[in-house]
């Protein structure tokens, strides 16, 4: 089959919509600066804002003003709301067209007004605590526009990227004719001093690639793509930006957060996605890099990049082929959003150059590399459907109490909290009743992430302010933690995802998997739920009825 | 300076989460990153912010870091040097 981009939507430091992205895109204006908006301190870290309040944004977006949104909700809808008015699908079409969401930060934003007062017992507003699950910015997205169905991809940087794969994987199994698939994220105190602490935030506009580069800028905003059956979309005479030619997923299964010195999960990612689509690399005339101008990411990525396209080809070099640029001095880091944000930039440049093929990369913490390749004229993608019957093991689930020392190593086990040590258990176990050694894939589902790390450093920011976070807890404290741990305790480099779902996590999991497994990506995923509660999160959720509970399971799905 | 040399171990062991170690496995002269102990860049962060809260120490680059962390005896000396507090 075939999937065409039917429509697209944008929202970043450089503007609202498509159009006033295209044009500061062009003239290569940079839109980071002083944090206006977010309540920080630190000036000292220029970030990429969106350049309206709430209030203005929930205007904009035809809301409340006085409803409290959180701000990721808030960008999504703009951005949303561009991409299916420009589809010109109707509002019937609509009902059947289910939303990926990638996010990271879901309403964390909302939590940081409340916590100081939460944690001292003062419960006004405790509803609001619902918006924290990434979840459920993917439900109230979904609501406002009647959509069909709703799904959160949370692999920190990569989200949207991995959202769009996710998408595309329901197209090819024939689940849906349309998807709108994409990521938001909004500016938090949480992430801004959590990359503070792994001391990788620049004072400058970033330079990515550049000898003297420095760190990153944090940026803020949301981008979809209607994403359609090429013959629906050609029957209904919808405008087609571009196809989906190929896409990767790879763990780079080396290192929490940083990259591997020859950039194996970016190259794979990279490779995935041009055999794919049966592209040589030497078709590709144009590569949205991830560059985050960290001096790490930016050596590793480049590194992969030469693996695969020759050593020749130099970053912003206007004579180099291919043409390999990094937007994010623009607009800052997006993460959850940079995959969907940068792949319409890179859809800018096609319409602007007219390249064949473009490429965009982005990676994210755990090794979540991923890859999408866009091409201008209709790729069709192998075969579809080539297994249609799945068999799954039954599920391993631990109480709290198995002995992990045998399968984790004591240096391994320092940054692991207890139930994630359950969880390489349970993987275990799954995996010997299965008799694989190495799955070619892992999907964990999880419905809070990291809650424990997470706590420690809400309470930290709420009782002494902006100061020095613990890097270990910021880099546990996502929701991919527990699927790049897994990646790099049992050195499985293949496919690597994290659903966030507010019903049954493990059935999240093995939906992806399913998909997987039917479009031929992989033999067997090992399939893995988890959550870990903790007591301070445990007393708030209680005022919502709605308790937590300490999760760790695992299964093998795989082709009949 | 063995008194420091031990304070210091024991705030690593606790920093770092180090639960089924003791100061005695810790070796004064063996390198902490890489071949020795085996910590890695994160790890590195949490010890400069133990130096900066425990001892009051600020770092002006990453090569004087480096140099400090990168055994207990190297931490212990330059403790004793620059500590503030």
């Amino acid at each position: 089959m075939t999937i065409a981009i039917t429509g697209i939507g944008i929202i970043s430091a450089l503007g609202i919509g498509v159009e006033e992205n295209r044009e500061r895109l062009l003239s290569g204006d940079s839109a980071v600066l002083p944090a206006q908006t977010l309540p920080t301190i630190h000036k000292e870290w220029p970030i990429g804002e969106v350049g309206l309040s709430n209030r203005q944004l929930a205007l904009l977006a035809r809301q409340n003003p006085d409803e409290e949104l959180s701000r990721n909700v808030l960008l999504g809808m703009l951005a949303l709301d561009e991409a299916l008015a420009d589809s010109h699908l109707t509002t019937d079409q609509l009902k059947s067209v289910p939303l990926i969401n990638g996010t990271t930060v879901g309403g964390m934003d909302v939590t940081e007004r409340h916590y100081a007062q939460w944690r001292q017992g003062d419960y006004a507003q405790i509803e609001s605590i619902w918006q924290h699950e990434a979840d459920m910015t993917s439900a109230m997205l979904a609501q406002c526009f009647s959509l069909a169905d709703y799904t959160t991809v949370s692999t920190a940087c990569s989200s949207a990227l991995n959202a769009l794969i996710h998408g595309a994987g329901i197209l090819r199994i024939g689940a849906a004719k349309r998807v709108v698939v994409g990521g938001t994220e909004a500016m938090t105190l949480f992430h801004l001093n959590g990359f503070a602490s792994l001391g990788i935030l620049s004072e400058h506009v970033c330079r990515p690639f550049a000898d003297d580069r420095d760190g990153i800028n944090l940026g803020e905003g949301a981008a979809y793509l209607v994403l359609e059956d090429a013959d629906c979309a050609r029957e209904r005479g919808a405008k087609i930006y571009g196809y989906i030619a190929g896409y990767g997923n790879c763990c780079d299964a080396y290192h929490q957060t940083a990259s591997s010195p020859e950039g194996d999960g970016a190259y794979d990612a990279m490779r995935a996605a041009l055999q794919m689509a049966g592209v040589r690399p030497e078709q590709v005339p144009y590569i949205n890099a991830h560059g985050t101008a960290t001096p790490n990411n930016d050596a590793s990525e480049l590194c992969a990049i030469h693996r695969l396209f020759g050593d020749r080809c130099l970053p912003f070099d206007t004579q180099s082929t291919p043409y390999i640029e990094s937007t994010k001095p623009l607009t800052g880091h997006t993460t959850s959003a940079s995959g969907s944000i940068e792949l319409i930039f890179a859809l800018m440049r096609m319409q602007e150059h007219g390249y064949d093929f473009v490429l965009s990369n982005a990676f994210g913490f755990g090794g979540n590399d991923s890859s999408v390749l866009i091409g201008r004229e209709a790729v069709s993608l192998p075969e579809d459907t080539v297994v249609t019957q799945l068999k799954m093991t039954r599920d391993m689930v631990s109480d709290g109490s198995l002995d992990y020392k045998p399968y984790i190593p004591a240096m391994q086990a320092r940054r692991l909290t207890p139930m994630l040590r359950q969880l390489v258990v349970v993987a275990h176990k799954a995996l010997e009743m299965a008799s694989i050694e190495v799955p070619d894939a892992i999907i964990v589902g999880t419905q809070w992430g990291g809650m424990q790390p997470t706590m420690q450093l809400l309470e930290q920011l709420t009782t002494q302010g902006e100061t020095d976070l613990s890097p270990a807890q910021f880099m546990s404290s996502t929701h991919n933690c527990a699927a790049g741990m897994l990646a790099r305790l049992l050195h499985c480099k293949g496919y690597n995802s994290t659903l966030v779902s507010s019903a049954d996590t493990l059935a999240a999991a093995k939906s992806d998997a399913a998909l997987l497994i039917m479009t031929g990506l992989a033999r067997n995923v090992l399939v893995c739920a988890f959550d870990e509660t903790d007591a301070q999160w445990q007393t708030l959720l209680e005022q919502i009825d709605h308790p937590a509970h300490d999760i760790a399971k695992a299964c093998i799905v795989c082709g009949d | 300076m063995e008194q420091l040399k031990l304070q210091l171990k024991e705030q690593i062991i606790d920093a770092l989460n180090l639960e089924d170690m003791t100061p005695a496995d810790i070796e004064d002269a063996a390198p902490l990153f890489g071949e020795g102990l085996g910590l890695d860049s994160i790890d590195a962060l949490e010890l400069i912010m133990i130096l900066d809260k425990q001892y009051g120490i600020k770092f002006a680059d990453k090569q004087a870091s480096k140099a400090a962390l990168a055994s207990i005896d190297a931490m212990a000396a330059y403790v004793t040097e620059h500590r503030t507090k």
